[in-house]
């Protein structure tokens, strides 16, 4: 093991637990021999001369004129030179494993020893955290407990005691002692509805009144559900969203042609997700006062909007159903929102919402999750650059923060993508109906450029497009 | 005609520049060479009356002054080809030499108050000795000269202000740029004035003698104008200068004219210099190309200590207290700026009663910003300590040429021969309704100049124990940034509640707000932003459940960057906060030093909003990072888990 011997420094004076380093004789890096002189240090009383505890390279631990604990080496002594940079947290690394294993015996220099045994006391006593991350502090931290933290205690009548020692007490934390587990005090705390039940609105009609003129418009009883439906989503959730690109050569397009689907890429989406959400369950599911309650079925909401209100269509168990299936459920299920006869039953009891936007050139948003319900699936439209052939969409998983978190939200999305790419792959052939530009500058047309990677830009001189060989000026 | 002795001098500097031009033919040197052909006598006209501890300062075209001053050919040649043996390592080149108390700069009329300082230094030492500075009439176009001058005049000083009045800057004539009079200019200044010119050197060498003896007996600053012409190029290729008015004055020069008149002495003379410039160019070309790259001061991450201050002062105080010690323990250190003398003692009332503790010690300075820079300048290269403070941050700008061409180029380009020990104090800052021109908050336009350091001081760890540590042993152009708003604060360590500070082991440390819960995340800012960013942690925690540590170091260039990485990495994002504009702004720098490093880091930044201060406050207080932009900034970064 390439492990470095620690220059200490002696304990000359008991009353001195900190000493200035006023010079190093050797640079950083540099190659020392046995004795040579390296440092001088300044106690409360002299100078003293530091030297080498053996041959090899010196690493700097401090710098000069910098004030340095008795109990701490000033540098290390390395059987080799090591690339600057890299050299102290390599160093902390190995040294780390060093002291574990009690396998490299720091070497007294005939000036330089202290009692190794008592500093590798206060080595071991300390987590794999490095040197420089210790903070020891005269007297304990004044406890601060947070306002969430504060209603759960009084709420639930739990008392101090259980938090004592604890700098910071979050509502997370008064959370899991009313569970009785353990308190999560790594984990970040969120906002938690005191009572377990949906708030209702609470702004009066007079509060938060806006200061300009205003003009009252009545909403329409559709609208007002719908925003009691999403108020309340938000109010039981952490919303939070994570988004994935992908890229395509035209799935929409081609699903035209495709005799299962028919052009549906949202009964394709259905369809994949569903299967998905078996194996992520968190986004199946929703969140009350600490407790994720897991759906059972798999039943797909899926958000219709033609103008005359936001209607989310709800197709039930799609984890058993086919493609062929789903895509006919519906289409007759939009069919019945175009002429009004939706009833009861198909607009409520979903478990999982798609919003599709991808009809109506929107890149990429971020849908608001359903009441009762924990994630929210959003689908962009494909964007092409002019005259490529790749173009990309955007999914967007809007999630609640209480029941997974980003991680395995953009884990879903990629499985997702990979779905939805091995079906393009299948259905994608031929595509022959990209719009042929030409470039302003070469002629050439987008068809003709050499490889699946060049593009068309537009440009203002010369007007029209440019292909990327000519913009690089090749 | 002059004896021989003094025409050696002067036709070995001609002999020289002559050889430098066919070297130059030849690709052996490097950048440009301005000669002084024509010239040569103002030299050694001031070379005949210096004793070796008087000091010369020249600009661009200063072969000549070196050379009169030193006869060290061979260490001149080897500088201007580049090479280790030069008298500045083949660092400076050309115009910016160092060697036996001469020195040069190619910066017009910033060299002017830097020998003012230097001379305001030999007046302090009081052992008889004076400046010489060499400028052309091209550099009367400067207001640094006329700034100079004006203090040389006030405050006396023992310097020769030399002009080589050669009727052209580079190719144009003075008769396009030059007004008035050339004399009548430092004679408004109450500034004696002589004259003289180098086609009769004999009595240029005696006229110069008389005032050389009149600067160093009367300590007072004097202005010899010396009339002269270039007998070839500025630099290389640039002269439209008339032929026959160039042929008139070759006739007009004495060593040109005496190679007919005095063949028996010229001809011997050229031979012996010849021979001895082969030897010192082969010389010189022995030696190896410049090769050495300037050390980086090496930051490591250190460890952190627990911050206590007694007693809870305000910051305003704690910074006299800091100036006070330093000014008891070490007659170098003096304070230069406007309105600091008592009992005003300041815009800010830093310096209060120091000029009345230690008089003479503290200067009321006239408005020029440049000037008291120069100054502070000259007095840190004669090993003085200045302490120069600049009434307000916005105005740091008027004097960034000594910052950036002087101060931190001195040490580099002088081959480590000086160091340069200047503090510049400014308070920087809004939130007080000065408008756009008192508030800004411009560091970021000083970071990064190779060579300085940049602090800024914040109230969470005494400003007094930085001004001793800075002052007990400055070795470098310092900036300190003192906020305006944190003039009032009280220093104190006194943490949020469930938080402590604690402060690393560098000698001007960063400060760090620690808990022992994980935190969510690190913010980082710098001076006045601390208190806002406290707040926010202090909102953050209560309101939102988000915990949040905060870092902020003292120096902000160079970074701290290992030490900072190290707590940032624990909890992976970090919010930046900075008080000034975020383009090219230190939390842009910061970001990239972080993501270079480690990429897995999120990092926001909350910064100015890109528009100039207004003066109405309230509106201010939304252009400028408040806490809950910051709360709001941090709840994005931390819900993004």
């Amino acid at each position: 093991m390439n492990a470095g011997v620690p220059i200490l420094l002696e304990r000359d004076n008991v009353n001195d637990e900190f000493v200035v380093l006023t010079r190093w004789f050797v640079k950083d890096g540099g190659m020392v021999e046995d004795g040579t002189l390296i440092a001088e240090i300044e106690t409360s009383k002299a100078s003293v001369e530091v030297l080498a505890p053996q041959s090899g390279y010196l690493h700097w631990s401090v710098v000069e004129k910098a004030e340095v604990p008795l109990s701490d080496p000033i540098g290390h002594i390395l059987p080799e030179p090591v690339p600057a940079g890299s050299l102290l947290v390599d160093l902390l690394k190995d040294r780390e494993v060093s002291s574990s294993q009690q396998s490299a015996q720091p070497i007294r220099s005939p000036i330089a020893a202290i009692e190794t045994s008592q500093v590798r006391e206060k080595k071991d006593g300390q987590l794999p955290d490095k040197d420089c991350l210790v903070f020891a502090s005269s007297m304990g931290y004044t406890q601060h407990i947070s306002r969430g933290a504060q209603e759960l205690m009084k709420a639930h009548n739990i008392a101090g005691k259980h938090f004592v020692g604890m700098a910071l007490v979050r509502a997370d934390d008064v959370l899991a002692v009313y569970q009785g587990k353990p308190i999560p005090s790594t984990v970040r705390a969120r906002k938690e509805d005191v009572s377990g039940t949906v708030a209702e609105e609470v702004a009066g009609p007079l509060q938060g009144m806006p200061k300009l003129p205003v003009t009252e418009v009545p909403l329409s009883r559709m609208k007002k559900s719908e925003g009691k439906s999403l108020s309340s989503g938000a109010k039981n959730t952490i919303p939070s969203s994570v988004s994935v690109t992908c890229l395509t050569r035209g799935l929409r397009t081609a699903l035209e042609s495709d005799s299962v689907v028919a052009g549906s890429l949202g009964a394709l989406v259905i369809y994949e997700s569903a299967r998905l959400l078996r194996k992520y369950s968190a986004f199946n599911s929703t969140y009350r006062s600490g407790v994720m309650l897991r759906y059972e079925q798999v039943n797909i909401g899926y958000a219709v909007d033609d103008g005359r209100g936001l209607k989310v269509v709800v197709l039930r168990d799609c984890d058993q159903k086919s493609l062929g299936a789903i895509t006919t459920e519906l289409r007759e299920l939009v069919l019945s929102y175009l002429e009004d006869k939706l009833n009861p039953g198909q607009i409520s009891g979903g478990t999982f919402t798609i919003s599709d936007l991808s009809g109506i050139g929107i890149s990429s948003f971020v849908p608001l999750i359903s009441e009762n319900q924990g994630a929210i699936l959003g689908l962009g439209s494909e964007q092409f650059v002019p005259g490529s052939k790749e173009g990309f969409y955007t999914l967007t998983l809007g999630f609640d923060h209480q029941l997974s978190e980003g991680r395995t939200a953009a884990l879903f999305l990629n499985d997702l993508k990979d779905r939805l790419l091995s079906y393009e792959k299948a259905v994608v052939k031929n595509i022959s109906d990209i719009e042929v530009i030409l470039c302003a500058r070469c002629g050439r047309a987008s068809t003709d450029l050499p490889d699946e990677r060049s593009f068309m830009v537009q440009s203002v001189f010369p007007p029209g497009y440019l292909c990327n060989l000519c913009m690089m000026g090749l | 005609m002059p004896e021989v002795r003094l025409l050696r001098k002067a036709l070995g500097i001609r002999l020289f520049e002559q050889r430098l031009l066919k070297l130059f033919s030849e690709g052996r040197l490097f950048g440009t060479v301005h000669t002084c052909i024509g010239q040569e006598w103002t030299g050694v006209a001031v070379a005949e009356h210096l004793q070796s501890s008087d000091v010369i300062f020249s600009n661009h075209r200063c072969h000549g002054h070196y050379l009169a001053r030193t006869g060290n050919f061979e260490g001149l040649f080897a500088e201007i080809m580049g090479r280790e043996a030069g008298i500045c390592r083949g660092r400076g080149g050309s115009q910016h030499i160092c060697d036996a108390n001469v020195f040069s700069n190619g910066i017009q009329g910033g060299i002017m108050p830097v020998s003012a300082g230097i001379a305001y230094a030999q007046k302090i030492e009081d052992a008889g000795n004076i400046t010489v500075v060499f400028i052309g009439d091209g550099t009367l176009g400067e207001g640094a000269v006329y700034e100079t001058l004006n203090l040389a005049s006030m405050w006396g000083l023992p310097l020769l202000v030399v002009l080589e009045n050669n009727l052209y800057a580079q190719s144009t004539s003075q008769q396009q740029t030059l007004s008035g009079d050339i004399l009548g200019r430092p004679q408004a200044f109450g500034i004696e004035t002589r004259r003289g010119n180098t086609w009769d050197p004999v009595a240029l060498i005696a006229s110069m003698g008389q005032a050389i003896g009149q600067v160093r007996e009367t300590r007072q600053p004097l202005f010899f104008c010396i009339d002269t012409y270039r007998l070839m190029a500025h630099s290389k290729s640039d002269d439209d200068r008339s032929r026959d008015e160039v042929e008139h004055y070759w006739k007009k020069d004495l060593l040109h004219s005496a190679r007919e008149t005095h063949p028996e002495v010229l001809e011997p003379l050229t031979s012996e210099l010849e021979e001895m410039l082969d030897a010192a160019v082969s010389q010189a070309e022995r030696s190896p190309l410049s090769n050495e790259f300037e050390a980086a001061l090496h930051e490591p991450a250190g460890f952190w200590t627990e911050t206590i201050i007694e007693g809870s002062e305000r910051v305003v105080n704690r910074i006299y207290v800091g100036l006070r010690t330093a000014m008891e323990q070490d007659e170098r250190v003096i304070l230069l700026g406007e309105d600091i003398e008592g009992p005003y003692g300041g815009a800010f009332k830093v310096t209060k009663d120091l000029s009345q503790l230690f008089p003479g010690r503290v200067r009321n300075a006239p408005i020029s910003e440049l000037a008291i820079t120069g100054i502070s300048n000259g007095l840190a290269l004669r090993g003085m300590h200045p302490v120069t403070e600049i009434m307000f941050g916005d105005f740091v700008m008027l004097a960034a040429d000594q910052w950036i061409n002087h101060a931190a180029k001195f040490q580099y380009m002088y081959a480590n021969q000086v160091t340069v020990p200047l503090v510049l104090r400014t308070p920087m800052g809004g939130k007080r309704g000065y408008g756009p021109t008192h508030s800004q908050s411009l560091e970021k336009h000083l970071l990064g100049v190779p060579g300085t350091q940049v602090l800024a001081l914040h109230n969470r760890y005494d400003p007094a124990l930085i001004y001793g540590a800075l002052l007990k042993d400055v070795d470098r152009p310092t900036l300190v940034i003192e906020n305006k708003v944190l003039y009032g604060d009280k220093t104190s360590a006194e943490a949020i509640d469930g938080y402590k500070w604690f402060h690393s082991s560098h000698r001007f440390p960063i400060s760090y707000m620690h808990t022992e819960n994980h935190a969510d995340l690190i913010i980082l800012c710098m001076g006045g932003m601390l208190s806002e960013v406290e707040k926010a942690i202090e909102q953050l925690f209560f309101e939102h459940d988000v915990i949040a540590e905060v870092l902020c170091p003292t120096q902000i260039f160079p970074l701290q960057i290992e030490a900072i990485l190290s707590i940032v990495q624990r909890s992976g994002k970090l919010l930046l906060v900075e008080e000034g504009h975020g383009f090219c702004g230190f939390t842009a720098e910061v970001l990239a030093e972080i993501y270079e490093r480690d990429p897995s880091v999120r990092i926001r930044r909350v910064y100015s909003h890109s528009q100039h201060i207004p003066s109405s406050k309230p509106l201010e207080l939304e252009v400028l990072p408040n806490a809950a932009r910051i709360v709001r900034d941090a709840l994005v970064l931390g819900a993004d888990r």
